[in-house]
């Protein structure tokens, strides 16, 4: 009886995961193994639809670009992140404060903040480029080439998830014993020592929940890109999301943009799996 | 365009009734030397297209024909892309960072001289009272030896096959194609949306509002981007990925000589199911 009412119960959440998550990726799964366009119902073709998206130089440049993208994003948020938080944890005064300052990035809606970026990177009226030129430097070109149109959008990455980082960081070195640093420091150890030995490995667990959730997130990133430089210049910044839209609504092309928004789901799938499983053991 | 510095190297917004693509070129560098440049985006974004298919057409340019078949590689769009390489000299190097907005941006900022464009830039300066707005004029776009040409994209009206209205929404349609309504229409976007069909000739707008005059008649031959490539998915994925466009950047940055870039886009086209001979 028991068991009957706790699955009605959870019935209402399960309805909802099968609606808004289970559904929409089987359709996804479908459509990119047909050759559906917007407008017409299309023919079962089997993988046919990612033969032609992998034939595409346009779609080896976006993964090159994504797996650059989600490298570097991810390298600097940990270590930037882990950094704000040690930094965070130290402070003997306004530490809440500070927090709430730290999250306001975060917080704030993608699409308003990175308005105010592509603003900062105008092409001709960048607050950067006047700054620079009162310097007497010369002009960025921060949308205009590949180089700086990359670092551009890897910035706005990196400024909107260091938030997310440290307070993830930060809520996992509250959690370890200060007796554990007393009796590393009566022994003689370091900071750098207590760093490496008592620090660093029991924030693991908080280290792949977080790495997991980034990448998870970095390599479905959309809003950043698309309202920065829509892909360009020269199709330098286009990631799988970016590409997925264009090809797939625009483009109209909607089982390709399937194939291609879907591709690193295994490789995701995968690392979501093994992740979990080293957590797990970790906690065992 | 701003005719105030047009005005100021000599040339009047009817002297460019007759102007040539060489002409513009001629007259580049003087615009750049007083501090207002002419400017376009030469980069992947759709404002491009604007200004870089009137040049592919009036050097006889064919980008896919009207069979379907590749016909980039060509002395023709070589001639093109050399001239853009020429003319981008005299641009501000924000042109390759653009987005739609940007050449907007470059003349309502009182910068720029010239621009493709249709008139929302006159529109957002007169209904936001900006300083530039009295000398923002509008003028056809030079002629090259194969002719006089303007890209007109244009968009359609659908309806569902699946919708349970179809009757009440075609008379939707029949009412708003309303020669009345399509005047209304124009009007409220200031002259933006502009009817395509032969019926809707007679529409006065464009004779009220004097930066307007030169649009009725048009001067040019008006063709949609990707033009005389047959309509369909192919040109979609083309017109979407911006080959044409990045075409033109890959050459006039130097990243590829013209007869690369040409077979890049060759390439890049061949590959969206476009034929080749």
């Amino acid at each position: 009886m028991y068991k009957t009412a706790a699955y009605l119960m959870i019935m209402p959440v399960l309805l909802i995961l099968l609606l808004l998550m289970v559904y929409p990726v089987g359709l996804s799964i479908y459509t990119s193994l047909t050759d559906r366009r917007i407008g017409t119902p299309g023919n079962f073709v089997g993988f046919d639809t990612y033969r032609r998206v992998i034939n595409q130089p346009i779609f080896l440049r976006t993964l090159m670009n994504t797996s650059l993208y989600v490298s570097i994003t991810l390298a600097l948020k940990t270590i930037l992140g882990l950094m704000l938080a040690l930094l965070m944890h130290h402070i003997p005064v306004g530490r809440n404060f500070l927090r709430a300052i730290v999250l306001l990035p975060w917080v704030v809606p993608t699409s308003m903040s990175v308005l105010i970026w592509q603003w900062m990177f105008d092409p001709s009226f960048s607050v950067l480029n006047w700054i620079l030129s009162q310097l007497g430097l010369n002009r960025v070109p921060w949308l205009g080439s590949p180089f700086w149109a990359r670092l551009a959008v890897i910035t706005v990455n990196v400024w909107r998830g260091i938030p997310f980082f440290s307070i993830a960081f930060g809520a996992g070195l509250t959690a370890i014993p200060q007796e554990l640093y007393e009796s590393a420091s009566i022994d003689g150890a370091a900071g750098i020592q207590q760093f490496l030995r008592i620090t660093f490995p029991l924030l693991k667990p908080v280290f792949n929940i977080v790495l997991l959730y980034s990448l998870v997130m970095t390599i479905a990133d959309f809003d950043i890109v698309h309202i920065l430089t829509r892909g360009g210049p020269f199709q330098s910044t286009h990631l799988l999301g970016t590409l997925a839209y264009q090809v797939g609504l625009p483009g109209t092309q909607i089982s390709q943009g399937a194939a291609i928004s879907l591709f690193l789901f295994p490789i995701l799938l995968f690392a979501a799996f093994f992740a979990l499983r080293v957590v797990i053991r970790q906690e065992m | 365009m701003n005719k105030e510095a047009w005005e100021a190297i000599g040339i009047s917004v009817d002297d460019l009734l007759n102007f040539t693509w060489e002409d513009l070129l001629k007259v580049a560098p003087k615009l750049a030397e007083i501090g207002h440049p002419i400017g376009f985006a030469i980069k992947d974004t759709f404002d491009a297209n604007g200004g870089l298919f009137p040049i592919l057409w009036s050097f006889g340019a064919r980008v896919v024909d009207e069979q379907g078949y590749v016909t980039v590689v060509s002395p023709e769009t070589r001639r093109a892309i050399e001239y853009v390489i020429e003319l981008a000299k005299y641009m501000p190097p924000d042109v390759f960072a653009w987005d739609d907005a940007g050449n907007n941006r470059f003349i309502l900022a009182g910068v720029g001289s010239w621009t493709p464009n249709p008139p929302s830039i006159w529109a957002v300066a007169v209904r936001d009272k900006l300083p530039i707005a009295e000398a923002i004029d509008h003028a056809p776009l030079p002629s090259g030896p194969y002719g006089r040409f303007r890209v007109a994209d244009y968009n359609s009206f659908g309806i569902w096959r699946f919708s349970p209205n179809i009757d009440l929404a075609k008379d939707l349609l029949r009412w708003l194609m309303r020669p009345d309504n399509v005047v209304k229409q124009v009007e409220a976007s200031w002259g933006y949306n502009q009817p395509t069909l032969r019926a809707y000739d007679e529409i006065s707008y464009w004779m009220t509002r004097t930066p307007l005059r030169y649009y009725h008649p048009a001067v040019e031959e008006l063709r949609p981007s990707g033009w005389p490539a047959p309509p369909g998915p192919e040109w979609a994925m083309a017109y979407n990925l911006h080959i044409v466009p990045l075409m033109f950047a890959k050459a006039v940055i130097g990243e590829m000589t013209p007869d690369e870039a040409m077979r890049w886009a060759e390439t890049e086209l061949l590959k969206l199911g476009f034929k080749g001979r």
